[in-house]
């Protein structure tokens, strides 16, 4: 026991001499500390819902091939980060029509003339009218709804999005029924955008249906994006915006939707504001960045989107005017969360909205147990076949070298790829197949070193003795050995992991698993490069060329250190 | 010369070997993988033989249908167990014969449709951008590697030391990446994709031809060409540089050098006639292995690149199922590799006096 004490203070002591060798350990030390701490440094569901769940990273509202944020620190020019904006107003008036009350007050919004007259009316008279009033209404209650969010931009590059995921509904869409909705959207100038075209930007009475846009005219359900399920009650078949319904409403697309549909009365209807404080027009088929253009000063260039940024707070309010008949219930609208998506976080997102940051950090994972099983494995494989081959000699070592030959001459890339792909997508496949090629680099220098360790005394007293050939290779061979292997093992790390990235990034990599060769081939395959997505292919590269160098200097350490007549 | 005749015999019988090897283990994988394509380029055959021969007017029977569909099937070897198949595929990978393999997408510069055209554009695509870049790295890799060894330990020495062990660790289809990012993205001054070398080329055929043609189109070439040429350039010329300086440092210590500076004779001498003569037979064989690992790298950096060689023919047949292609790509790359190899083992051979004169040892 003692013995090894020394042999591990001896080597630690010859450590410190070979300072890369200090280096490498210290890195790969870190390497699994980063790799154990793994849940505590990100978000191990990211990792899990990596692929085919779209769903998981629509919710979580992030954007699409944003930057990492630090990117502030070095760059003139700040851009918006990604943030949750709160909710600053909430209001939810409800007028119940069977009330008299209720209704008396609905009247003195809409016609107060009518209103005053009623009141002077005596009691008996009064209530007869407003039965008959009630008679004439298609609905139970009018319900005012306004929540209004604000952003405070003081960035100099505006937000990609704003987006507000909310829950909505249940509205019923009958013939004669309309229902009022108007999104507004003030910009700190005092110019007012409604969303909605048709509604006012200048809401003076909230009761008064002609202030907003029709919610049940065609076409501004789809382009809001309201799901919209068709009931039948009866003989009656009518449109419904079931209750809780998810809607995620995106400023961006819908602005984009909008200039999209080159109708020029919808356009200035919604945009009509900003252009005309500024005297332009958006020609048909010019490419405009929507949050540039709602987000720039009303100057000149703001359609080309060289105006400067318009900074102060913003205003995104939605308001609903809601007609409920009679036998349905209230609706509900309610903000789960409003976003501004900027920059994020400390790696960026990919094209579909990822955090790039827990998906770079669990390929620390991968790359080492793929580096460290296929080296150790396949050094142990090709060190037992060259003591073997080398120790019984004779035909046995013939057919043993002449096959180790024709492998170590085989081309690895070209075969690995057509047996990747021959035996499925699976990081097993993969590692299986690596060590198949991998065992053969150290066979030629186990088997000479076998041959002059079988000439040594002590290995004819075993013989002589009478233990058999296994006895001998495993008790007096092997362990001599195996010390001269440990700095070849380090050294077969980084070509196993290149070997495993380059195949992820040809597409044969586990489909289930996110590896840095896997980030590579959807930056690859998502055009990161024609984007300029740096974020999205440096840190998987730079992880691959870290780990490797890792365990090249632990490699020349432990070569100088074990292996002492390399040193010049 | 007899020892080179025996060096030479060996080197074939043993690439020969290898090559057997390596196309059964592609045929195993092709004749499991391929069943279902050979079946439906079987049915394609046959009813276009039935349909020509209709054209004819020849009235055909059950029994004579059923007898044309078998012999298309025997031709493809569809009737055999599978072992027998297995080696028919073998013989006809040996014998370069893709032709029979239908290529499923579309490839850039392809003129026909069946593996072999595909291969056939692809090749040479390859080996111009490879030799280049193989060159470009043998030339800066001697001139570093002795001038690393003259001052070993030196700074030069040290820097050259860490680029090659950082560049044994990086990926170079990735740095390919970076290389686009920096040079098509953010300079603008290189093409993003070079399969566009196409359509440059198909426009320049419409102006001129012959050898005019082939004059003007080496310009086009070399804008497609730089970038990725630049890329292999710089993450080989390290690893170059520090295998030929280990292996003129160990030719230093050699009688020999000494003698020849007791001489008197120039440092430049010394070096470049003395020291790098004798220790070109290593750098040989050094060269032999790294083109052969820089070759499975290339494969990948050549999609990067959109490089219209073998390597993006690689990607675009594993997107799109292609097994034939796949199967001929990949023996073809094996080939080359083996061939490579056994070249540079002759070239050793060449090289050094003691095989040279039929001494033992040598070439491996």
């Amino acid at each position: 026991m003692s013995t090894y004490v020394e042999r591990i203070r001896w080597f630690l002591g010859e450590l410190k001499r070979v300072k890369s060798g200090l280096f490498g350990f210290i890195l790969l030390f870190i390497l699994v500390g980063v790799a154990l701490a793994f849940p505590l440094i990100a978000n191990q569901q990211d990792v899990m819902y990596w692929s085919g769940h779209a769903e998981y990273w629509q919710k979580k509202m992030l954007p699409v091939l944003a930057p990492p944020a630090w990117i502030n620190l070095f760059s003139p020019q700040k851009y918006a980060v990604t943030h949750v904006i709160p909710v600053t107003k909430s209001n939810y008036t409800i007028l119940n029509m069977s009330n008299d009350k209720d209704l008396i007050k609905y009247l003195e919004l809409m016609n107060p003339d009518v209103a005053k007259a009623l009141k002077q009316l005596p009691a008996s008279q009064r209530k007869a009218l407003l039965n008959n009033l009630r008679k004439g209404l298609h609905f139970k209650y009018l319900i005012y709804i306004e929540k209004d969010m604000v952003y405070d931009f003081r960035a100099d590059i505006p937000p990609s999005d704003i987006e507000v995921l909310a829950k909505i509904g249940p509205i019923v869409m009958r013939k004669g029924l309309v229902q009022g909705i108007n999104i507004l959207f003030s910009r700190p100038d005092g110019i007012t955008l409604t969303l909605t075209p048709g509604a006012s930007t200048n809401i003076t009475n909230p009761f008064n249906i002609n202030q907003y846009a029709d919610l049940t005219s065609p076409g501004l359900l789809t382009r809001l994006g309201i799901p919209v399920t068709t009931n039948t009650s009866g003989h009656e078949s009518f449109n419904e915006i079931v209750a809780n319904t998810t809607w995620l409403f995106s400023l961006r697309d819908y602005i984009s939707s909008v200039i999209n549909s080159r109708n020029p009365a919808i356009i200035n209807a919604i945009l009509g504001p900003i252009l005309r404080a500024v005297n332009a027009t958006i020609k048909t088929g010019t490419y405009i960045n929507p949050m540039v253009f709602l987000m720039s000063k009303a100057e000149r260039g703001i359609v080309s989107g060289t105006a400067p940024p318009l900074k102060g707070r913003y205003v995104l309010s939605f308001r609903f005017l809601i007609k409920v008949p009679k036998g349905f219930k209230e609706p509900r609208f309610i903000v789960e969360k409003a976003k501004v998506l900027g920059v994020y976080g400390l790696l960026g997102t990919d094209i579909h909205g990822r955090d790039l940051w827990p998906a770079f950090i669990y390929g620390v994972r991968w790359a080492l147990l793929v580096g460290i099983l296929v080296s150790v494995i396949s050094t142990f494989v090709g060190v037992m076949y060259g003591v073997i081959s080398g120790y019984l000699g004779g035909w046995v070592d013939v057919v043993m070298t002449r096959i180790a030959q024709v492998v170590y001459s085989l081309p690895v890339l070209p075969l690995l790829i057509i047996l990747a792909y021959f035996f499925g997508p699976s990081i097993w496949n993969v590692i299986i197949i690596l060590i198949a090629f991998g065992w053969v680099g150290i066979v030629f220098t186990v088997r000479s070193m076998v041959l002059q360790i079988k000439e040594n005394l002590y290995v004819e007293a075993a013989r002589a003795v009478g233990a058999s050939s296994w006895r001998i290779i495993f008790k007096h061979v092997f362990p001599q050995i195996l010390p001269y292997t440990f700095a070849s093992m380090a050294l077969s790390v980084p070509g196993a992991i290149l070997a495993e990235a380059g195949l992820s990034f040809l597409g044969l990599g586990d489909p289930n698993l996110v590896t840095w060769g896997k980030i590579l081939h959807d930056a690859q395959a998502g055009n990161a490069v024609l984007n300029g997505a740096w974020w999205w292919v440096l840190p998987p590269g730079i992880g691959i060329a870290v780990v490797g160098m890792t365990f090249v200097f632990i490699g020349y350490a432990l070569d100088r250190i074990l292996n002492p007549r390399l040193i010049r | 010369m007899a020892g080179l005749g025996v060096t030479a015999v060996k080197a074939i019988a043993n690439a020969l070997i290898v090559l057997i090897v390596a196309a059964l283990i592609i045929s195993t994988v092709f004749v499991e993988q391929s069943e279902q394509e050979l079946k439906g380029y079987a049915l394609e055959l046959f009813q276009a033989r039935v349909r020509a021969l209709q054209m004819k007017g020849i009235k055909l029977t059950e029994a004579q249908l059923q007898q044309i569909n078998m012999t298309i099937w025997r031709d493809l070897g569809l009737l055999e167990p599978v072992p027998v198949r297995i080696l028919r595929f073998t013989l006809w990978s040996i014998t370069f014969n893709f032709g029979m393999f239908p290529a499923k997408a579309h490839y850039a510069g392809a003129l026909g449709n069946t593996a072999k055209d595909v291969i056939l554009a692809a090749l040479p695509n390859t080996i111009m951008l490879f030799t280049t870049a193989t060159l470009i790295c043998i030339l800066i890799g001697i001139f570093l590697g002795l001038q690393t060894a003259r001052k070993a330990g030196g700074l030069a020495d040290r820097i050259i030391s860490t680029i090659a062990m950082i560049s044994a660790s990086l990926p170079m289809w990735w740095v390919g990446m970076l290389m686009l990012l920096i040079f098509a993205f953010d300079l603008g001054i290189a093409p993003f994709a070079c399969i566009d070398v196409y359509s440059d080329l198909a426009q320049l055929s419409r102006h001129v031809s012959g050898f005019l043609y082939w004059i003007y189109s080496i310009p086009i070439w070399l804008k497609y060409m730089w970038l990725p040429l630049l890329t292999i350039v710089i993450v080989s010329f390290g690893g170059w540089a520090y295998t030929i300086r280990n292996v003129v440092i160990s030719v230093m210590t050699e009688d020999f050098v000494h003698v020849a500076r007791a001489k008197g004779l120039p440092e430049r001498t010394v070096l470049y006639k003395h020291v790098l003569r004798s220790a070109s037979p290593p750098i040989v064989t050094m060269s032999a292995l790294s083109i052969v690992g820089s070759l499975g790298g290339a494969i990948i950096t050549e999609t990067v690149f959109s490089w219209p060689g073998m390597g993006r023919t690689f990607w675009v047949a594993l997107q799109n199922g292609d097994t034939g292609v796949l199967i001929a790509a990949t023996y073809v790359t094996v080939f080359l590799f083996v061939v490579i190899i056994v070249l540079l083992d002759f070239i050793y051979a060449l090289l050094d006096p003691r095989v040279r004169t039929g001494m033992a040892g040598g070439a491996r």
